[in-house]
C-alpha cells in the first residue's frame, strides 16, 4: 500500500516564501512544494486564527478564500466545489476564531516571478488557544531542526545530487533541501532570518510574568465591558485604565501583546476587539 | 572481487575451523561465478557450516552456561538492542530480561506443538519471544544471552524466536528494565512495530469505520448493514471506536481508540451519542480533529500500514508556553 504523506509543519511566512515545486508529474508519485529550509510539503497542517473569509465564486460556483493567521503571516486557503465540507465550514465560520486545517499545498504561478502558495483543505475544524500554542511550539521546533540541517548542508560544500547523497541519512528532505539551496540561493543570512522568525513566533506564546497577566486580563475585561459591537477605541481603553491607576505605556504594551498573541484583533484600524 | 575473498575466508576459518581452501573455493564460486554480494556469501557459508555443528544446544540451559565463552561466541556476534530488532533479522544476539515465560500449546501446520512464550525486555524495548525447543531453565534465570535467534513478525510486532540452533546462556550482569519514553512518529514509522510505546501527535482526520458501529455477538467482527461476514444477518452489539490519522510532522500512522478511550477523549458517553446517532460522527469529529493527543499502546505493522492500538489516550498538558521558553533558551 502507498504510505500516507506526512503533513508537514511550517510557519505561514516560510510557506508563502516557497516558489519551488518538485515531483514527477505522474500518477503515483506525490508532488511537493519545497520551502526555503527544504521542507518537502505535499500536505501541511496549520493552526491559526481565521481572520477573513470571502466568497469569490463566480457564476454560481462555490469558491471560498480564507486567511489563517499565525504569528509570522497568514496562510491562504481555497475551498471550492471539491472541498464541500471545508467550503460549508468556511461559509458559516464567524471570524476571528482558532482553526486547525490540514490539506494539500499548492503553488500558483500566474506569470514567471510571481507565485502564490495556498492550502486546499482536506480537514478543517474549530480549536482553542492551547491547540494553537502547541502548534506554534512544535512548528518552531521542527523549523529549527530544518534550519540546523540546512546550515550543515551549506557548510558541507557539496551541491546538487552530491549533496542529496550526503544528506540522505540526516533528513527525509534530502532531495528537497539540495534543490532548495540552489533554487533559493540559500545563504546563512537567510537561514538566520528564519531563525529570528521562529524566535519571534515562540516569544508570542510565552506567558508574561505575573503582574502582566493581571493587566492583560484586565485589558480584555475592559474591552469586553466597553465593546458595543464594533470594538473599542485604543485611546478609550488606555484612558479607562489610566483612571484606574495603570500606566498608559504598560497598557499599550499589553494591547500589543494581546494583538500579537491573537487574543485580541483590530476589526478596523485603532479599534480593539477580544476573541 | 578476488581480494575480498581472502579476508572473508580468514574470518570464517577462524570461526568455523573449516580449512581455508574449501572456504576459498566456495566463496569464489558464490562471489565470482554467481555474483552473489560478498556479505551474502559470507552469511550463507557461515550458516551452511555452522549447521554441521552439533545441534540441540539449547536443550539444556544449564549445560550451556558451562560452555566456555570462546567456544560459544560466534564471530558474527551482533548484540542488538531490542529497539533495533527488525522483522527478518537472523543470527543476531540479544541480551534481555525474561518476563513471564509460560508453556503453551499452539496449533501449527505440523500439528500441535508445545512452546515456551513470554516477553523479553531491555532498557530500550520489550518484545515477545517464542522458544520452539524445551529450555526449562529459562524459568529460573532473570537475564539471558541468546545467540543466533531469528525474528519474525508476531501480532504485527517483531517477535524473537529461539530454536535448536540458538545458544542460551545466563547473563551475569544486570540489564535495566524497559522504561517507556515518548518517541516521535518519524522514529516509530521506521520500526517494524513496537510494544508499549508512547507518542504525541495531532489527529488530522477520522478514517471510515469511526463512530458508532455494530459488532457480531459471536465473533466481535464489525458488521456492515446488519450483516456479519462470517455469521450472516443478526442483531449486532453496539460499540464505539475511533480510527484516527495521527501525525506529528515527522510521520503518520493510524491510531485506534476503543469505546472507553473514545468516550474519554470526546467527553461524551456512547449512550448519549447513540441517542442521536446521525450526529454522533460530527460530534466526535468536532471534538478531536485538529487537536493534539498523547497515546500509549502497541504499534503494529501489517497490511493496512502502521496501527497504534491505544492502551490509553490523554490531552497533553497546556504547557506550550513553558516548552517555548525552554526552546528559546536554547536559541539564545
Amino acid at each position: 500500500m502507498t504510505e500516507r504523506e506526512t503533513a508537514r509543519r511550517a510557519f505561514a511566512r516560510e510557506l508563502n516564501d516557497a516558489t519551488l515545486t518538485y515531483g514527477e508529474h505522474t500518477d503515483r508519485t506525490p508532488n511537493f512544494v519545497v520551502t526555503p529550509t527544504g521542507a518537502m510539503c505535499n500536505r501541511i497542517f496549520a493552526v491559526g486564527v481565521l481572520t477573513e473569509v470571502e466568497n469569490i465564486g463566480t457564476g454560481g460556483q462555490t469558491l471560498y478564500r480564507a486567511r489563517l493567521a499565525d504569528p509570522t503571516g497568514a496562510f491562504t486557503i481555497y475551498a471550492g466545489q471539491y472541498q464541500q465540507e471545508a467550503a460549508s465550514f468556511l461559509s458559516a465560520a464567524v471570524t476571528p476564531i482558532y482553526v486547525a486545517v490540514s490539506g494539500k499545498v499548492r503553488v500558483f504561478s500566474p506569470e514567471p516571478g510571481t507565485s502564490y502558495t495556498s492550502i486546499r483543505p482536506e480537514e478543517i475544524n474549530v480549536v482553542d488557544r492551547s491547540v494553537r500554542d502547541r502548534w506554534i511550539y512544535h512548528t518552531a521546533a521542527l523549523t529549527l531542526d530544518r534550519i540546523k540541517v540546512a546550515e550543515k548542508a551549506l557548510a558541507s560544500g557539496f551541491r546538487g545530487e552530491e549533496l542529496t547523497w550526503h544528506l540522505i541519512h540526516q533528513t527525509d528532505d534530502a532531495p528537497g533541501l539540495s534543490r532548495a539551496i540552489d533554487h533559493y540561493q540559500l545563504s546563512y543570512n537567510a537561514l538566520q532570518a528564519y531563525r529570528q522568525m521562529v524566535f519571534n513566533a515562540l516569544s508570542t506564546i510565552i506567558e508574561p510574568v505575573a503582574p502582566e497577566i493581571d493587566l492583560n486580563q484586565l485589558v480584555i475585561e475592559t474591552v469586553d465591558r466597553l465593546d458595543t459591537g464594533e470594538g473599542v477605541k485604543r485611546e478609550d481603553i488606555v484612558a479607562e485604565l489610566r483612571d484606574g491607576g495603570y500606566d498608559p505605556e504598560n497598557v499599550e504594551a499589553s494591547i500589543n501583546q494581546l494583538l500579537g498573541e491573537g487574543r485580541c484583533y483590530e476589526p478596523k484600524i485603532g479599534f480593539i476587539k477580544s476573541i | 572481487m578476488e581480494d575480498m575473498i581472502a579476508p572473508i575466508a580468514d574470518e570464517l576459518n577462524r570461526a568455523l575451523g573449516i580449512d581455508r581452501d574449501t572456504l576459498e573455493r566456495e566463496l569464489t564460486l558464490l562471489i565470482v561465478e554467481f555474483k552473489v554480494p560478498p556479505e551474502e556469501a559470507r552469511r550463507s557459508l557461515l550458516k551452511k557450516h555452522r549447521q554441521a555443528a552439533p545441534v540441540g544446544q539449547a536443550k539444556a540451559l544449564r549445560e550451556q552456561a558451562l560452555v566456555r565463552q570462546e567456544d560459544t561466541a560466534p564471530i558474527e556476534e551482533r548484540v542488538v538492542p531490542l529497539k533495533d530488532v527488525r522483522t527478518g533479522d537472523a543470527g543476531i544476539t540479544v541480551i534481555a530480561n525474561v518476563i513471564d515465560p509460560q508453556y503453551r500449546e499452539i496449533v501449527t501446520s505440523r500439528g500441535n506443538v508445545a512452546v515456551i512464550s513470554g516477553m523479553l525486555e531491555d532498557a530500550t524495548a520489550r518484545l515477545h519471544f517464542t522458544a520452539w525447543v524445551d529450555v526449562p531453565d529459562i524459568f529460573n534465570v532473570k537475564t539471558i544471552v541468546a545467540r543466533d535467534v531469528y525474528v519474525k513478525s508476531f501480532h504485527g510486532m517483531p517477535g524473537i524466536n529461539i530454536n535448536e540452533k540458538t545458544v542460551l546462556e545466563e547473563y551475569q550482569g544486570t540489564v535495566g528494565a524497559y522504561v517507556r519514553k515518548p518517541r516521535t512518529l518519524g522514529d516509530l514509522v521506521r520500526t517494524d512495530g513496537a510494544c508499549d510505546v508512547e507518542t504525541e501527535g495531532d489527529i488530522l482526520s477520522l478514517r471510515p469505520g469511526s463512530g458508532i458501529i455494530e459488532r457480531c455477538p459471536t465473533c466481535s467482527r464489525v458488521m456492515q448493514k446488519g450483516q456479519c461476514r462470517a455469521h450472516g444477518r443478526l442483531e449486532g452489539v453496539r460499540d464505539l471506536r475511533i480510527k484516527a490519522v495521527l501525525d506529528d510532522g515527522t510521520g503518520s500512522i493510524i491510531c485506534v481508540l476503543d469505546r472507553p478511550l473514545t468516550e474519554k477523549i470526546v467527553g461524551v458517553l456512547l449512550d448519549r451519542l447513540a441517542a442521536a446517532p446521525e450526529k454522533a460522527y460530527e460530534t466526535i469529529r468536532a471534538a478531536i480533529v485538529g487537536t493534539p493527543v498523547i497515546v500509549t499502546g502497541n504499534l503494529t505493522k501489517g497490511d493496512y500500514g502502521m496501527i497504534l492500538v491505544a492502551a490509553d489516550v490523554d490531552r497533553p498538558a497546556d504547557n506550550a508556553a513553558a516548552l517555548a521558553r525552554t526552546l528559546l533558551g536554547e536559541l539564545r
